[in-house]
């Protein structure tokens, strides 16, 4: 098993020295002759120049099936002619492709790609939640920000504080899965009441945060 | 290709030499033509009869592929330059919006390939050039 990286620069190098430490096999494919020469001298990896979407370069790999190759070009029409290829000719089904333009996600899983990840989606996700409420202790998106989960504190303001869990009017697509209060774990049920303190972990659709943010800590 | 009497709704990709020619011919002849290119001066290779839609922009983001209503069309061309351009566009067209006529203009030989895999219709211009060419010497040589 090896993990084959394909174009990209800062992050081929970063992600590629992070393989290298845990033991893995790294080959690293990229147009760019210089990048090539400088991931040489730094990297024992396979360098390989030469496009990423040509099958004669991709032929050079040696591909096994059990290979995951991550594709990191700047442009999604690259990456997605590289996947495909790469599925359909060599059987590799591990995946993973950075998308650049956040609305190719669905496009790029439509054709079989289940690990795209757009930088772009993930970074205004984490700034939306930064821009809402200090509240927020955590808040991290998951499943390349099909969901996301937050922490937050209910404080002495908060509309739904007093209240019972069935009486908060929370959207469909969120869950309370827990409560901390004074350290101790509360599993919550409809009668469970929140209180001022409480730190409470919720998992939502992206799309609801907001009004879940809302509607337990305020405006 | 089936003949509609009012014409087909074609999307060209690409208004280069050759998607200028196509569409403006396309245009001529009656179809309802959508032709879309990133770059603005690339309309002007349209000839006069063109009576067609110009979408200004990329064609790989689906945003504008949106906008020229890709899902009602009969056919979508695929005739960038850029063969990974084309395969984006073609396959975009046919597993997400469900166009049952696609075709590419496929540059290197080598990608006709994986066009086939996705049901696309493979134009190469590399060959057909080249079939020219040796059907061209091989007439004279037998004159």
């Amino acid at each position: 098993m090896k993990i084959v990286i394909i174009g990209g620069y800062r992050i081929a190098y970063h992600l590629a020295r992070s393989m290298i430490s845990k033991g893995y096999h790294v080959y690293i494919v990229n147009k760019d002759p210089q990048v090539c020469q400088e991931l040489a001298k730094k990297l024992s990896a396979v360098i390989i120049n030469g496009d990423g979407s040509k099958k004669n370069i991709l032929d050079q790999i040696e591909f096994s099936q059990d290979d995951i190759v991550v594709i990191l070009t700047n442009t999604d029409r690259d990456s997605l002619i590289i996947s495909q290829m790469i599925k359909k000719y060599y059987g590799v089904e591990r995946i993973v492709t950075l998308v650049n333009d956040p609305e190719n996600i669905e496009i790029f899983n439509r054709l079989g790609v289940k690990a795209a990840i757009s930088p772009t989606s993930l970074l205004s996700q984490t700034i939306q939640g930064l821009l809402l409420v200090e509240e927020i202790e955590e808040f991290f998106p998951v499943e390349e920000g099909k969901l996301v989960f937050l922490r937050l504190e209910i404080p002495d303001s908060s509309p739904s504080a007093g209240k019972k869990l069935k009486d908060i009017n929370l959207p469909n697509e969120s869950i309370i899965g827990g409560i901390l209060r004074q350290n101790n774990v509360v599993i919550p049920r409809g009668e469970t009441e929140l209180l001022p303190g409480d730190r409470i972990f919720i998992i939502c659709e992206p799309r609801v945060q907001t009004q879940v943010i809302r509607n337990l800590v305020g405006e | 290709m089936k003949r509609k009497t009012e014409g087909l709704y074609i999307i060209i990709v690409g208004c280069g030499k050759i998607g200028s020619i196509v569409a403006s011919q396309m245009s001529a002849s009656g179809n309802n033509v959508v032709v879309i290119d990133n770059r603005e001066e690339a309309f002007d290779n349209l000839s006069e009869e063109f009576t067609g839609f110009k979408i200004l922009g990329d064609a790989t983001e689906i945003v504008h592929l949106k906008e020229t209503k890709i899902e009602r069309a009969n056919v979508v061309l695929a005739l960038t330059g850029d063969d990974n351009t084309n395969f984006m566009v073609s396959t975009v067209a046919k597993q997400y919006f469900g166009v049952k006529e696609v075709i590419a203009r496929v540059n290197d030989p080598d990608n006709e390939k994986i066009f086939e895999e996705f049901d696309i219709e493979v134009i190469s211009p590399t060959a057909l050039v080249a079939e020219k060419i040796i059907q061209r010497v091989d007439t004279e040589g037998q004159g």
